[in-house]
């Protein structure tokens, strides 16, 4: 039984650490992440690498707000750089990361450099700007370097609290 | 290529290992080992194994089956499977 608010969509985010990732693998790992119809969705100036992993992670954030069982990356194949079905996906690039987060009203959502354990360090986190988090649909995320966070907020007045200096391009 | 399912497995490992960070995991490992709860292997990851787990055997790992390999049990069924289907004549 689930013990969030019923009624309240869900939360669904992904980081990737891109460090951790090979452009020399891309052209290998795509066959096994993207469905034959996306490669059509990649923008001329956006390398295959980024495109790719851009794709992984609104995958991964979609498949979080659905509560799958199992994530086959091919399976949830994408309309737009930012749409599943009727899912929007905000997906901020940074030469160190891709975060990406299915847009619901009220959502929040944080990025933090992550240097101990995962699931400690983002509860920690979490619980600094929202003591009653447990109570609302939210979704962790965190890869490398980095932990990140979504979540439902009531009155949507604390929106986009990652560290938008950062940001070089908001798909 | 024949190889037995013993012989698989310890190449299993050294395909996995990169992958899993706390390497006393690793020593650990048997059948009923899941990839992702047990071994703590990012998701990205995952994917990582399969083209590394095609290079090592030589063989190609379909999407249905790569979504069979849950835990290390699920990941011999496919290699042996896909073995057996290259080394048919």
């Amino acid at each position: 039984m689930s013990a969030l608010p019923l009624g309240l969509p869900g939360a669904g985010i992904d980081i990737v650490d891109l460090s951790l990732t090979d452009p020399a693998r891309s052209e290998r790992l795509a066959p096994k992440m993207l469905a034959p119809s996306e490669y059509a969705l990649r923008p001329a100036e956006m390398s295959f690498h980024i495109f790719l992993w851009l794709c992984w992670s609104v995958k991964e954030a979609v498949y979080k707000f659905r509560r799958g069982t199992f994530f086959q990356p091919t399976r949830i194949v994408l309309d737009a750089l930012n749409r599943v079905g009727d899912l929007h996906v905000r997906s901020v690039v940074t030469s160190d990361y891709i975060l990406s987060v299915v847009d619901t009203p009220g959502l929040v959502f944080e990025v933090a450099p992550l240097s101990g354990d995962p699931s400690e360090e983002v509860r920690s986190l979490i619980k600094k700007g929202f003591p009653d988090w447990e109570r609302r649909p939210v979704s962790f995320s965190h890869h490398g370097r980095y932990m990140a966070y979504s979540l439902q907020d009531a009155d949507g007045s604390r929106v986009g609290k990652t560290d938008y200096a950062k940001r070089k391009n908001l798909v | 290529m024949i190889m037995d399912r013993k012989a698989i497995l310890e190449e299993l490992k050294k395909v996995l290992a990169p992958y899993i960070k706390n390497k006393e995991l690793l020593a650990g490992i048997n059948e009923q080992t899941n990839l992702v709860t047990d071994l703590k292997i990012n998701s990205a990851n995952l994917v990582d194994i399969v083209i590394d787990a095609e290079s090592k055997y030589h063989i190609e790992i379909d999407v249905d089956s790569a979504e069979k390999m849950v835990t290390v049990s699920n990941c011999l069924d496919v290699i042996q499977e896909k073995l057996a289907q290259t080394s048919q004549p």
